[in-house]
């Protein structure tokens, strides 16, 4: 058994439905101090759902969630207080602009305005998005809108960082940056929860992985581990391979593209 | 391709350029909108027809306007009434009626067309291997179908009547060339402002200086336009019918006025050349329809000079230029950054500020408890056409004030659909979230109710009027309190707080109707209870039951408050 005495976040057999269909089933999970844990799964595998039970956003039908020590369904606002959330979708207001986004954010986190004024100024510049500071944000780019969300995930120093494909949109300057900013928060002691598509960046980046699919943890550990529990596929591989295979979609890919080879060439 | 296979392609154009204008109206509620379309999908067909159905009616009823003068100057000119008179009254009706026709079209048509302004609809067809000239016809296809039902009821419905009504050919044929001018010239300035609102809601104008200024002024005489042509109609005809049967003594002012106005280009020349073949030539001789007929020449330039300037605006949208008026954005540097850190609830109230005045629903759903309060107001400025008891008055005051409360409810609690993942993310204390919107209602529900007394100050009536006002506008604000509580309670219960945001979406029609059910008896409770009480017994009487009942709600309300919104308890 693994040592989880100084997990940030612990996850246990949680579970969730909607209706008739099970999107998180008897889910464990724990994430340790300074590390990057990466939640991979395809479309509709739950990934979602667990970082909205973690958040407190909605209420497990069975399992435990333990963020910092505490219970979300009941100290909703002392764990926000401690964490930052980075959300697929950046469904931001829209109609504000955003400085007045982060003086909202400010003010609810009730930060030090002359200290964040300082730090707000160097995130801008580093992502490149001080120019659009006055701007509308529903007049940003999709990329520029989730500048703005990662920065204000991270405007008061969260313990744990939650994002859900934070890079999307981004252009390679600014997913360097914010590659660096992960690190930076680590090695202060800060863990994040890391979803995402990319395998690339997932390789690149997690300590540690975990793959969910149809709601059920399937397979976690390094990457070494992981390709060991997929170790049918041979030794050139990389971690999306270990990903197809572990979610059962390294067959139906293969056919998919036999069929587009068809098609097209 | 040919024409029939671009008209067709502009079918799809149109549906995108609706649902533009629908997610552009919607402001903060696009999401529930997409929703509608997932569940439904027909509902922008549904809601392109319904639209439409609703513009023809609304032009149908309003032809009573100039079909009732017609029949009243037959029988004014078989009474010997002065034709100087018949002519004065018959051309600012008529054309009072092409004003109103106008301000119709104008409030149906300006939502649908904006979203062919503000959403790059032609973009991705700019993508496709369409000519120049073939995406200029896809355009305009597009224009008419946005417009068709609306073009067709304005051009023909009138004609039409007339030859109905008068049985006479030239006639009919006059009010054709009159309809023709004055529906090129509505739908040439419906483009030309469609273009300016599409500006100011959207893209980036939306945060120019001054522009949050210019979008309310531009909403409230909108809404006051539009409010008036259908309240204002309703009440018109008969007041002015008749008219034509009390002739002034100073008819010299009137013959005068006749030649002059009869100038002006749009509404009046054509009002003014129609009555003059209503009249007959037996009447009147042609030297005195000159001014008319010049009138209607100038009205003709001015419709070609505003067609050329709306086909450059279509243009420019169809190949998308850049209009370079637009693109003045604010480079912001390092020394702009300074976060200005308030109290939670005066950030929630400055960040509501600033959404509401940057999206069209909310400003409506704001303005609306300001509108609505003076409505009983005008109602009973003239005794015989509204309202000249006092208890009829205040019963339509209180309702009025009901509906603004919801209004403002409804407002409040869609803005913050929009920022979901923010509001995931952020320490909110619940308790100030709902505190910072009954601070808004605490405001916009007094100020609306009583602001409309000014109209009353040194009349007899006057402070029986402000205490019954003070006492609506209290019931006002336990009436938006409740609903706000109750919707929290249907929506946003969990299993150990309450949320603003919607998070219990099981039985939601269900519970949409049980909450309309509740707020409708409990309005048809209060209104029944208030005109008991203030039509059998005298203000201070009222006043004495009114208000410790109302002390007593507000306190219980209070309390229900404190229950759900508990006080925040500190980790140690």
């Amino acid at each position: 058994m693994e040592n989880i005495e100084h997990a940030l976040l612990d996850v246990k057999s949680l579970s969730k439905s909607f209706e008739n269909v099970q999107a998180v089933d008897n889910l464990s999970f724990h994430i340790r101090k300074g590390e990057i844990y990466g939640l991979l799964g395809p479309n509709g595998a739950g990934k979602t759902t667990t970082i909205k039970l973690i958040l407190g956003l909605l209420e497990a039908d069975a399992g435990d969630i333990s963020v910092l020590g505490l219970n979300p369904e009941t100290d909703e606002v002392e764990i926000k207080n401690r964490i930052g959330y980075v959300s697929e979708e950046p469904l931001i207001y829209k109609s504000l602009t955003p400085k007045e986004l982060f003086n909202f954010i400010a003010s609810i986190r009730k930060l030090d305005g002359e200290k964040v004024s300082k730090k707000l100024a160097e995130y801008l510049e580093g992502l490149s998005a001080i120019e659009y500071y006055e701007r509308l944000i529903s007049t940003l780019s999709r990329g520029n809108k989730q500048k703005v969300q990662i920065i204000a995930a991270i405007l008061h120093d969260p313990e744990i960082l939650i994002m859900d494909e934070p890079l999307a949109g981004l252009d390679a300057k600014s997913v360097r940056v914010v590659k660096e900013i992960i690190e930076l928060h680590t090695k202060r002691g800060g863990s994040v929860l890391f979803s995402t598509h990319i395998m690339e960046i997932a390789e690149d980046i997690c300590d540690r992985i975990g793959i969910i699919n149809n709601g059920k943890l399937v397979a976690e550990g390094d990457f070494e581990e992981l390709r060991q529990r997929a170790n049918a596929i041979g030794d050139d591989v990389d971690l999306e391979d270990i990903f197809l295979k572990l979610t059962d979609q390294d067959e139906s890919i293969n056919g998919i593209i036999e069929k587009l080879r068809t098609t097209m060439l | 391709m040919n024409n029939k296979e671009l008209f067709k392609i502009s079918k799809y154009v149109y549906a995108e350029s609706f649902l533009q204008s629908q997610l552009d109206m919607s402001g903060t509620s696009v999401s529930s909108v997409m929703e509608k379309m997932e569940k439904n999908k027909r509902y922008i067909k549904n809601q392109v027809i319904f639209t439409k159905i609703i513009m023809v009616l609304y032009v149908s009823f309003l032809i009573l306007l100039p079909i009732t003068g017609y029949m009243q100057i037959e029988k004014a000119i078989n009474e010997g009434i002065s034709i100087t008179w018949i002519l004065f009254l018959g051309g600012v009706i008529n054309g009072g009626y092409f004003l109103f026709q106008f301000a119709y079209l104008l409030m149906f048509g300006m939502f649908s067309s904006t979203g062919l302004f503000t959403g790059n609809i032609f973009d991705w067809l700019s993508t496709l291997p369409f000519k120049k000239k073939e995406m200029n016809k896809i355009g305009i296809m597009t224009l008419f179908r946005v417009i068709d039902a609306q073009f067709i009821a304005l051009m023909l419905i009138f004609p039409l009547a007339t030859a109905i009504f008068t049985k006479s050919i030239i006639i009919t044929l006059i009010s054709l060339g009159i309809s023709t001018l004055n529906t090129i010239f509505s739908f040439n300035v419906l483009i030309i402002l469609s273009k300016k609102f599409a500006s100011v809601i959207k893209g980036a104008e939306a945060n120019a200086k001054g522009s949050n200024l210019t979008r309310i002024l531009f909403l409230v005489g909108y809404l006051a336009t539009t409010m008036f042509a259908v309240l204002g109609i309703q009440f018109l005809i008969p007041i002015i019918n008749p008219l034509y049967f009390q002739e002034p003594t100073n008819l010299a002012l009137f013959e005068s006025l006749n030649k002059w106005i009869g100038l002006v280009p749009f509404p009046l020349s054509g009002g003014y050349l129609l009555t003059s073949f209503l009249v007959g030539f037996d009447n009147i001789s042609f030297l005195q329809i000159l001014p008319y007929l010049a009138g209607l020449a100038i009205f003709a330039l001015i419709d070609y000079l505003l067609l050329k300037k709306s086909l450059k605006i279509m243009n420019d949208v169809i190949i998308s230029r850049i209009d370079s008026k637009t693109q003045k954005f604010k480079v912001s540097t390092v020394s702009d950054v300074s976060i200005t850190v308030v109290s939670p609830i005066k950030a929630f109230i400055k960040r509501d500020k600033s959404m509401i005045l940057r999206d069209i629903q909310s400003i409506i759903f704001i303005l609306f408890p300001f509108i609505l309060p003076w409505v009983p107001f005008f109602l009973a400025l003239e005794p015989g056409t509204g309202f000249d008891e006092i208890d009829g008055f205040g019963i339509i005051g209180l309702i009025y004030c009901i509906m603004g409360s919801i209004m403002i409810i409804m407002g409040l609690s869609s803005i913050e659909k929009t920022g979901t993942t923010i509001n995931a993310s952020l320490p909110i204390i619940v308790r100030d979230q709902v505190k910072a919107r009954i601070k808004w209602a605490f405001v916009i529900i007094p100020l609306g109710t009583l602001l409309p007394v000014i109209m009353h100050i040194g009349k007899p009536f006057f402070w029986d009027i402000l205490v019954i006002q003070v006492l609506i506008a209290i019931v006002g604000l336990l009436f938006g309190t409740f609903t706000l509580l109750l919707r929290i309670r249907l929506f946003g219960k969990m299993k150990n707080k309450y949320t603003l945001a919607n998070v219990k979406f099981r039985y939601k029609i269900a519970k949409n109707v049980l909450l309309f059910a509740l707020d409708l008896i409990l309005m048809i409770v209060i209104v029944v209870g208030f005109v008991s009480q203030l039509t059998s017994r005298d203000i201070v009487e009222f006043t004495l039951i009114i208000f410790p009942i109302e002390l007593v709600l507000a306190f219980s309300l209070y309390f229900v408050y404190n229950k759900m919104f508990p006080r925040p308890r500190k980790l140690d």
